[in-house]
């Protein structure tokens, strides 16, 4: 869990405009895509997904409560990042390559989950309980700092004598 | 960010689909008169690209 005593600085995050380092056209996402069209992209998935060895490993990952999004979004970023197609492809294609992945599921029956907003209500993550265990902290700071600080001494209020009101009403001389 | 996004491309499609199946059997019982008759002339509307994709996927399946 994150220490809060320890602010040990972020050092495996990539420096400012290191990503302008390198030239134009460099990398693979920065050049035309490979496929173009979503259809394109769809069937060399599906052809990458329906090989044996592929959907064994598939499956296994299935079993092991991997949701079907988490895999199509690895999948379907890794294909950008290899310039095969571009991430409008990628959005456009994934709930394709869901279904695909949901039916072989179902020709295995092997149990599925299909998004990870699915298990959000039976059971908290680790990373819900690190907040609320953060929020609940940082109340209790709240209050003790509340409690820290020196309280005003009561400021006695003197009683103000009521003027008369009204137009004609007569004002006492001060003596 | 995009992890995001592509899950609500999912269910949308999903939803999409579905409200889809609901609607045509509502309105297979109604025929449709007067102004609206002419909406069976009109070229039908095309569905969108990856709801497109995800019929053929399921038809491919055996599993429309």
């Amino acid at each position: 869990m994150y220490d809060e005593s320890k602010n040990a600085p972020v050092l495996d995050a990539p420096i400012p405009g290191q990503g302008l380092t390198a030239p134009v056209g460099d990398r693979p996402w920065q050049r035309p895509p490979r496929f173009p069209t979503a259809e394109g992209a769809l069937s060399f998935y599906v052809e990458r997904l329906t090989g044996e060895r592929q959907s064994e490993e598939l499956m296994d990952l299935l079993e092991l409560g991997v949701p079907i999004d988490t895999l199509v979004d690895t999948l379907q970023l890794g294909g950008v990042m290899e310039g095969l197609h571009s991430v409008d492809v990628g959005m456009i294609i994934s709930p394709a390559l869901a279904e695909v992945v949901s039916n072989m599921a179902e020709a295995a029956e092997v149990d599925y989950v299909l998004t990870s907003e699915d298990d959000l209500d039976a059971a908290p993550t680790k990373t819900s309980i690190a907040l609320g265990l953060d929020k609940l902290r940082q109340k209790q700071k709240g209050i003790e700092i509340v409690d820290k600080k020196e309280m005003p001494d009561e400021v006695v209020e003197e009683p103000v004598e009521e003027e008369p009101k009204g137009l004609m009403a007569r004002r006492q001389a001060d003596v | 960010m995009q992890t995001r996004m592509s899950t609500n491309a999912i269910l949308n499609t999903r939803d999409y689909i579905n409200k889809k199946q609901k609607k045509k059997s509502v309105d297979a019982d109604k025929p449709l008169t007067g102004l609206l008759s002419r909406d069976t002339m009109k070229v039908e509307n095309e569905d969108p690209l990856p709801v497109k994709l995800v019929m053929d996927i399921r038809k491919a399946f055996g599993n429309v």
